[in-house]
């Protein structure tokens, strides 16, 4: 019986992910993800606070906002994986 | 007597230092920025068309982006940084609550400065000194300032070390005092969650009262406390000496915080405010002056026996300069809370001379020692690039710390003279554009004053890039003697 997987694997290489790494597991800092959903939240309320803004302050303010939190979740993110792979290597 | 009983050498923790690396980048970025502005609004009030027809340069907006770049994004990048470097090394801990929350407190500390210049040019304003920002972004501030309280508290309670340091105490007052004043002074009703125009609950007297509440103690808190944090912190390790007197630094600690608190209404002198009320905060501010220069005495007794470093050590003399001015910014501010005195100097250059001599002669002077000092140790460098870019750096700013302050002296008492005459008739002997005209030498002579002043700032900002990037300050390790005779 041929199964998908069967089919795809010759064709795909590229998906054969290695198991998890048993020294390394993806162990989230309950800080960082405090500060992550705290960053969520902002980062919404910016959006909510540019879509309805009376004024121009407000609007550039919203929008700074929500690009500050989406900025600021991608560091949390970069350092996350930047950890695990210096843990993985160190 | 028994044997001393050494402790045992302790390996130390991994502090974060990342953090405080940033806050002195941005520090010294601000500096520059807000001592630019100065120069360039300086140059308005002598040259007014040097507003070049633009709204959002002219004087009125561009004043609260300078202030707040000195006081909040200077002054502040400059308190939370070395706060964080301080508490981690007294307490022997790491920051409490981690990478993350560390950087939302860098990031959202600059985030709130970028803004409220951006709101300020743009012509938002809520018309109070020092505390120009709307609603929306003093409730971010808040946010903010609620993050690093937390950071700072949480270290204090996970220390290593059974004594809270008196810096750590400074610093203390400094977060907490400063949660209150701006909560207080900024309880506004917007008149829309999606406008940013707000009105104060306060009005008339009350919101005055309030206000100057708050401002003074952003004086007394922001500007004194806190770097008096730093001057209980750097000024011992720099001369490698322990504090002059521990007992009197708790003395000064307590008798501060307990009367600067009062002495906001002396800025209402002859308003709408009860006489009362005027005359409490003049008898607070003269009674400040007993506990302020307590503190400029330990500072400056701190250095008994190493008084010789002053030759070699300018970082240093930076240090004790500042808590030179501090002791003369102090003396003044008292007496200009006479009301007597008040009723010449108010409203006249004579204030800006006084909050120059405290901003760029205390504030400014004793972060640049911390920063000299810490530069190289956060680096890990053998030393500054260049001592004696740093004395250039020194005598330039010094010297136009005098420009600034004689000129503004000379300025405003001219002023409240003028405003005061009369003739034999009865009437104002001079009129108010007579006055802008007298004064004008003065505020040429203060902006050469400013420039001198960046001047210096710029010479040190290319002292501490060539002392991280350059060879000539790279540690060397030595070898212990057993391995280098073994040819390791």
């Amino acid at each position: 019986m041929v199964t998908l997987i069967q089919i795809n694997d010759p064709l795909m290489p590229a998906r054969q992910v290695p198991g998890p790494f048993p020294e390394c597991p993806m162990d989230v800092e309950p800080s960082d993800l405090i500060v992550a959903l705290l960053m969520v939240a902002l980062g919404l309320i910016g959006l909510i606070l540019a879509s309805g803004a009376m004024d121009d302050e407000m609007y550039v303010f919203g929008f700074s906002l929500f690009g500050f939190a989406c900025a600021f979740e991608l560091g949390l993110i970069r350092r996350h994986f930047d950890k695990v792979e210096s843990r993985r290597h160190g | 007597m028994g044997d001393a009983v050494l402790p045992l050498a302790r390996p130390a923790p991994d502090y974060n230092e990342a953090v405080v690396k940033k806050f002195l980048i941005a520090a010294v970025f601000w500096a520059v920025v807000a001592f630019l502005v100065g120069v360039w609004i300086a140059t308005e009030l002598a040259w007014p068309a040097a507003n070049l027809g633009l709204s959002f340069i002219n004087f009125g907006r561009l004043r609260p982006v300078h202030t707040s770049a000195a006081i909040f994004a200077f002054g502040g990048s400059a308190l939370l940084g070395t706060s964080f470097h301080v508490v981690q090394r007294t307490c022997r801990t790491r920051l409490f609550g981690g990478e993350a929350l560390a950087n939302f407190v860098f990031w959202g500390y600059q985030f709130f400065i970028v803004m409220a210049a951006l709101s300020y040019v743009m012509g938002y304003s809520q018309s109070q000194e020092y505390a120009e920002p709307e609603w929306h972004i003093d409730v971010w501030l808040t946010i903010v300032w609620v993050a690093y309280a937390v950071i700072f508290v949480g270290t204090l309670m996970q220390r290593e070390e059974p004594h809270i340091y008196v810096a750590n105490w400074f610093y203390l007052a400094f977060i907490l005092t400063i949660a209150v004043l701006h909560i207080g002074n900024n309880l506004a009703v917007p008149i829309s969650v999606y406008s940013a125009k707000s009105y104060s609950v306060a009005s008339g007297v009350q919101n005055a009262m309030i206000q100057w509440w708050y401002g003074h103690n952003a004086v007394g808190f922001f500007l004194t406390a806190g770097f008096l944090g730093m001057m209980y912190y750097f000024i011992p390790k720099a001369a490698n000496r322990p504090v002059y007197s521990y007992r009197l630094s708790v003395v000064h600690f307590w008798s501060l915080v307990f009367l600067y608190i009062w002495a906001g209404p002396h800025h209402l002198h002859w308003t709408a405010l009860p006489d009362w009320t005027q005359t409490l905060g003049m008898a607070f501010s003269i009674m400040l002056w007993m506990p302020s220069w307590g503190g400029m005495i330990n500072g400056l007794m701190t250095l008994s026996g190493a008084w010789d470093k002053l030759r070699t050590d300018p970082g240093l003399r930076f240090s004790v300069t500042a808590v030179g001015f501090y002791g003369m910014s102090t003396f003044e501010g008292p007496v200009m809370s006479i009301r007597d005195v008040n009723a010449l100097s108010h409203y006249t250059d004579w204030t800006i001379g006084h909050v120059h001599s405290g901003a760029l002669g205390w504030v400014a002077f004793i972060s640049f020692g911390a920063i000299y000092y810490l530069v190289p140790v956060l680096w890990k460098r053998s030393g500054l690039y260049s001592l004696r870019l740093v004395s250039w750096h020194y005598w330039i700013a010094t010297l136009g710390i005098v420009f600034y302050i004689t000129s503004m002296w000379v300025a405003g008492i001219m002023q409240g003279l003028m405003w005061r005459a009369y003739d034999a008739f009865g009437f104002l002997q001079y009129s108010f554009a007579e006055s802008v005209v007298a004064v004008h030498p003065y505020y040429v002579i203060r902006m050469i004053g400013g420039l001198m002043f960046l001047t210096g700032a710029l010479l040190m900002v290319y002292n501490l890039i060539q002392t991280v990037r350059s060879r000539t300050t790279e540690q060397t390790f030595a070898l212990p003697g057993a391995l280098a005779m073994a040819g390791e």
